[in-house]
């Protein structure tokens, strides 16, 4: 071993003990030709030790790195990694960063779950000191954009605010204020505060998950719940992973381990995607697909299923609504109110072999059986029978299975390789192998929703596994498992808040049906939707007005906390320009310049998740909540704030105001008082801060610290570990009580819907089933009462479909601007676009190109790969509008559009709700590309 | 004693974390923002400087170090500044780089060959390979490189170099970097520093793909000496260029090429004859003992080879 001194270095005084010269300009040589040899032998004389001073130099650099003092940090950004990294702090800052890989194997038989990280997290403290840090309030004083600033003091920016905020609530105007925490931070505490803040003034919020297209309300059709998935050990445990939708390699960097270990035990891995992705390179099979068609394949897998009798008829008759009696004439199914008079209309039937008689099923939202039990019934899962109704006619009535059977007749890998491009081979090969797994799980991802029909493709995932008898722990789909975070409620809605729909809110508050009417021709939409133009819009209106879609209308006051908007909205210039005909005030919260804050009226400083206090849970990929906690030496530097002090400061800023204008209470009459339900409800202004602060009777906390100490007591899944050895180690490995949909046990994976395949509990969903018949009138006209394939609504006017999917380098725009990320990517966005297609139009690779159509525009580099389809370009999403020329970002081209069938409500458990909101649909736009000059 | 590393191309997942890793322990510094000791580079692809595959530097038949071109900056790819604080007042429009982007060192990110089906690419991690022949220790004329006799890696006594760059030239990996701030050449010291206080490296033990084993390749119980010596399926780079590397790499699978009509056929999308040329022609070999043992874990049968390739617990990863 080398010998060391005790002598230390650091990055600093680096440069001066090595007697760096300074360097002027970069010292390398021309290329040039080889010049030969050197003499044989030279090597022989290898001398015995390296200088001290070159081991000290490193050795420095090295120990100086470790840090003097040392915290935790989860990264609490949008992302559902969620891993357990240590900071190291030196001289008052983040010097580096490492994991902690310390989580215990749950099971010989399975890897452990270490290091969980990815490149982001290994980098994240250079973004701390990077000049787009915001480090002061600033204040716009030019135009908006213009990027002109003032700085000025916290007080002065509470101020005015709170001077602006209390004018709109003395009039009564709560819904005209919007604060709104979006998945920029997905920690609990962080996003408590404006959640807290906003609830207490009665201030609008809208679903996050919903404006960004990621609901998945296929599964809720299927399971009433739309946190469905597996902790990720699972994916090592399938013996068949079908990936969908999902770039795990890209987009799940700390849990793909599991799929790769998995593939040397054996595991089939089948990844569908339109593009030669990571995930793809990485799998048994890759399946290519068209883009925009994944309903149609996964109705050809169903098909196969069926016609081939690769069915478990037990678990249909058990698990499902399939063997569900339904009237042959309307498609309607037979309902209790169908049979007697006074019948309930969520009563169903099944057809008893065993009585030989129609019986009410047992379980359904309606039946006073709590359970899916079949006990003696025998049910027919095919037949036709007549029944008698309560008027005394007698109707016909079949099975959905039956319906099914038939609809999916249609559905041939023949016919659909038409859409698809997929080889029937393929098709009949893998429902074979799907059929036959021992455990089989299909993993989705964020993209299938954003198309027209992903409701149906993933409702039909969902069948899959259904007909195939895949559940409990034999398998499941898998997309966002959510841990039991337990009762959090009161932290973040002390009263009760204006919680809207998310895509329509946007639809709304940005005219997206500006760009949607633009973009897609009349006649063509109708014929692939079976809808026109108009009559979308006007469904977008009733389910608000009628189908109990919450929407409060254009917001003026806009407060966003980890939310970056702009970037984020599909026809974007367009739907920017009409959010600023309402929106007076923008406020930004963040802790670095991004595209929203760059056209906000204040921007607020925060902390990062390096620099505060949160314990994270969520999601349920991997089975730890992971520790928040900045190191004891750091110095924050500027004047960022935690998110809860700066609601903390705004609240009691709108308290003096409020007091000086002499307003106390003020009536919300959209809300009764929970106290007095006679009452309206009254908003406190002149106790503002004090509610705020106080968290029950006896408990007030004024930093994010003091808000630590109160949750960590109120999680039920962490409590068995004391918070001295959490904060020694920086997680806790969470316990049974995290489970939502099933137990967690220690030392197996976790799997969804256990109660309901072993204990026979109901499903969340109108028939208490896996539900896969839906009788609205809107899915019977559109033949999507059961789940089908339909063709993309992509318009034709334009040749290339445009399509994007997540990016390694950033998590969504979060460190998409970071030049250490640029530097391993092309500095300036760019797009994918296959050799073919750019050869067309004389494009090359590195070429500034236009990608354009009638809705907008942007410019970017090309880039050249045989990855892409012909009939398509591709980018990686999360580009900052600040990133193009312009402002004009990649979401110029993406156009607005609704399904009719996320617009259905007051339909059984598709009813507004954290599970059933519609998504921000921009899958289906068309573009064409020139090379520009 | 050697210090070894294994990196199983099937597992990585071309993340970028090692890369990561490597740059906040050690390239941060002014003269080293270039400098990436570990990268990731897609392959087929033209590599991290700029077709340093095709320089053909080494030793020659003769055991004569060959020298090569001097790789300039822009073949490395030039570590852009961005203007962030030029945006923030106003003076630019949009937030960039400072100058026009030309190449970086993974400018051909999964570009990869072949047509759409049927393109290929994989990603291939580089370090130093702290070889046993070091050619840019034979190439340095003040004897300013030195191997350790302790645990063999290779490393650049700062106070002697001279930055005369001729191991530059002669390592055919490129895995020696001028620093431009200290005029003397910087490379991988594989985290000596570390080592010695019994932590993996940085690009091993914060891999998230867990495709990287670091042991001492002598050590028989140590998983590098297993993969390499015992199993055979782990290979250096380049083989022909004599350095014999002690970094080795586990050849990468792929999904079924398409014939013309879509139906999957039962070739690899990667041609064995490009994996030969990347790590000789042992790659067949290695290829099947690998597929031999997945198929008998996939029965139910024992596997020494996968249960290590599988990891079960990071730490065994390590033996150092």
């Amino acid at each position: 071993m080398a010998k060391r001194s005790g002598k230390k270095i650091n990055r600093r005084t680096f440069l001066k003990t090595t007697g760096g010269i300074i360097a002027s300009t970069a010292l390398f040589g021309l290329p040039f030709e080889a010049k030969g040899t050197v003499p044989k032998g030279r090597e022989k004389s290898i001398p015995d030790e390296v200088g001290q001073k070159t081991l000290d130099l490193y050795s420095s650099l090295f120990e100086y790195s470790r840090g003097r003092t040392t915290g935790f940090s989860p990264h609490c950004i949008n992302c559902k990694g969620n891993c357990a990294w240590q900071t190291f702090e030196n001289e008052g800052r983040i010097v580096r960063e490492e994991q902690v890989a310390g989580y215990p194997q749950i099971s010989p038989h399975i890897p452990d779950a270490n290091p969980r990280g990815c490149n982001k997290g290994a980098i994240h403290s250079q973004s701390l000191y990077e000049k787009d840090r915001l480090l002061y309030p600033m204040k716009r004083i030019g135009e908006r954009g213009s990027s002109k600033w003032k700085r000025i003091s916290w007080d002065d920016a509470f101020t005015e605010i709170a001077e602006r905020i209390v004018e709109k609530l003395s009039r009564g105007d709560f819904a005209k204020i919007m604060v709104y925490p979006g998945t920029g931070i997905l920690s609990p505490l962080k996003r408590a505060a404006g959640l807290r803040f906003g609830s207490l003034i009665g201030a609008v919020r809208y679903n996050i998950a919903s404006p960004l297209g990621d609901m998945f309300p296929g599964a809720t059709i299927a399971y009433g719940n739309s946190l469905i998935g597996t902790t990720s050990e699972a994916w090592y445990e399938a013996d068949y992973l079908m990936i969908i939708g999902v770039n795990p390699m890209v987009a799940r960097i700390p849990d793909a381990h599991y799929i790769n270990e998995g593939k040397y035990k054996g595991n089939r891995v089948v990844t569908i995607s339109p593009e030669y992705n990571p995930t793809a390179r990485a799998s048994t099979l890759w399946i290519p697909i068209n883009v925009g068609t994944d309903s149609l394949f996964t109705a050809s897998m169903n098909h196969v299923i069926l016609k081939e009798k690769l069915y478990n008829e037990e678990f249909i008759k058990e698990q499902t609504d399939l063997p569900f009696l339904v009237k042959v004439k309307d498609r309607k199914l037979l309902r209790g109110s169908d049979i007697l008079p006074w019948g309930r209309p969520d009563i169903f039937y099944l057809y008893d072999l065993a009585s030989s008689m129609p019986v009410e099923a047992p379980g359904t939202a309606g039946s006073d059986i709590k359970s899916i039990r079949l006990g003696r019934i025998r049910p027919a899962l095919k037949g036709r029978w007549t029944v008698k109704t309560a008027t005394g006619e007698e109707i016909e009535v079949t099975t959905a299975f039956e319906i099914l059977r038939k609809e999916l007749k249609k559905f041939s890998p023949e016919e659909t390789q038409k859409f698809t491009g997929i080889h029937p081979d393929i098709v009949y090969e893998e429902a074979r192998h799907f059929a036959k797994a021992e455990k089989a799980i299909i993993v989705e991802g964020y993209r299938t929703h954003k198309y027209f029909w992903g409701i149906l493709a993933m409702w039909g995932q969902a069948l899959m596994l259904a007909l195939t008898g895949h559940g409990g722990r034999t398998g499941a789909l898998d997309f966002d498992n959510e841990w039991n975070l337990g009762d959090l409620g009161p932290l973040s809605s002390p009263l009760p808040p204006r919680f809207g729909s998310g895509f329509l809110g946007d639809w709304f508050d940005m005219d997206y049906k500006e760009g949607f009417l633009r973009h897609y021709d009349e006649n063509e939409f109708k014929e692939t939707t079976g809808f026109s133009k108009n009559e979308i819009i006007r469904l977008a209106e009733t389910a608000v007005k009628e189908n109990g879609f919450d929407y409060f209308g254009k917001p003026e006051i806009v407060i966003l906390v980890g939310d970056n908007k702009f970037p984020r909205s599909s026809a974007q210039k367009m739907s920017q320009n009409a959010f600023f005909k309402t929106v007076e005030l923008l406020v930004t919260l963040d802790f670095r310049m991004s595209s929203s804050g760059h056209y906000a009226d204040f921007l607020l400083p925060t902390t990062t998740a390096y620099e505060g206090w949160d314990l994270r849970m969520d999601p349920g990929y991997c089975r730890f909540a992971n520790l928040m906690s900045p190191p004891e030496g750091l110095k924050l530097p500027g004047e960022i704030k935690s998110e809860w002090e700066i609601f903390e400061g705004l609240s009691k800023k709108i308290n003096e105001v409020s007091k000086k204008k002499g307003i106390s209470s003020l009536e919300d009459k959209t809300f009764k008082d929970p106290k007095n339900p006679s009452l309206p409800l009254k908003r406190k202004l002149h106790t503002l801060y004090e509610d705020f602060i106080t968290l029950e009777e006896d408990t007030t906390a004024l930093t994010d610290r003091d808000l630590f100490g109160w949750l960590y007591r109120r999680i039920p899944p962490v409590r068995h570990q004391s918070v001295e050895t959490t904060l020694k180690q920086g997680f806790v490995t969470l316990n049974s009580e995290a489970g939502q949909t099933s137990p967690l046990y220690p030392d197996k994976p976790f799997y969804p819907n256990e109660p309901q395949v072993y204990l026979k509990r109901p499903y969340m969903t109108l028939s208490g089933r896996q539900q896969f018949y839906i009788d609205h009138d809107i899915y019977i006209r559109l033949g999507c009462h059961v789940p089908v394939g339909k063709k993309s609504v992509r318009p034709s006017k334009f040749p290339l479909a445009f399509f994007d999917a997540h990016t390694r380098y950033a998590i969504h725009t979060t460190w998409r601007t970071m030049k250490y990320h640029q530097r391993l990517q092309r500095g300036i966005p760019y797009v994918c676009i296959n050799p073919v297609t750019a050869e067309k139009r004389n494009i090359k690779d590195g070429d500034i190109i236009r990608v354009f159509n009638d809705i907008g525009e942007f410019k970017c580099m090309a880039k050249i790969t045989g990855k892409i389809p012909p009939h398509s370009i591709w980018t990686e999403h999360g580009w900052e509008d600040i990133q193009f020329e312009g402002g004009k970002g990649y979401n110029n081209v993406l156009a607005p559009v609704l399904t009719p069938l996320e617009l259905v409500g007051r339909y059984g458990h598709l009813t507004f709700s954290v599970f059933w909101d519609g998504n921000r649909i921009m899958g289906e736009s068309s573009v064409e590309i020139e090379k520009v000059g | 004693m050697q210090i070894a590393m294994v990196i199983d191309l099937n597992k990585c997942i071309g993340c970028q974390t090692c890369t990561m890793a490597c740059k906040t322990q050690w390239t941060l510094e002014k003269g080293r923002e270039y400098m990436y000791w570990n990268n990731v580079e897609t392959m087929p692809g033209k590599g991290y400087p700029k077709g340093y595959m095709d320089m053909n530097t080494g030793f020659n038949e003769n055991k004569e170090v060959v020298l090569g071109p001097l790789p300039s900056l822009v073949d490395y790819g030039k570590p852009w500044e961005f203007n962030y604080g030029g945006f923030i007042e106003g003076k630019n429009k949009v937030i960039g780089p400072e100058e026009v982007p030309l190449w970086g060192p993974n400018w051909d990110e999964e570009v990869g060959e072949g047509d759409y089906p049927n393109n290929f690419y994989f990603y291939l991690p580089r370090l130093c390979n702290h070889c046993t022949d070091p050619a840019c220790l034979a190439a340095c004329s003040r004897k300013a490189i030195y191997k350790r006799k302790e645990d063999g890696i290779v490393l650049v006594d700062l106070e002697k170099c001279r930055g005369y760059r001729d191991c530059v030239e002669a390592c055919p990996y490129k895995k020696v970097y001028f620093n431009t701030y200290l005029k003397k050449v910087e490379k991988c010291i594989m985290c000596f520093p570390r080592l010695e206080k019994g932590i993996p490296s940085a690009c091993a033990r914060q891999c998230v793909g867990r495709a990287r084993w670091q042991s001492y390749l002598e050590d028989k119980e140590g998983p590098v000496h297993k993969l390499v010596k015992v199993w055979k399926v782990a290979l250096p780079l380049m083989p022909e260029k004599g350095t014999s590397p002690n970094v080795f790499y586990i050849p990468p699978f792929s999904p079924p090429a398409f014939d013309r009509d879509g139906r999957p056929t039962d070739k690899p999308r990667i041609p064995v004859s490009y994996l030969k040329r990347l790590f000789g022609d042992d790659v067949e070999n290695a290829l099947n003992i690998l597929k031999e043992e997945i198929n008998k874990k996939s029965n139910g049968k024992p596997s020494g080879l996968m249960d290590i390739l599988i990891a079960y617990r990071h730490k065994d990863m390590f033996k150092i």
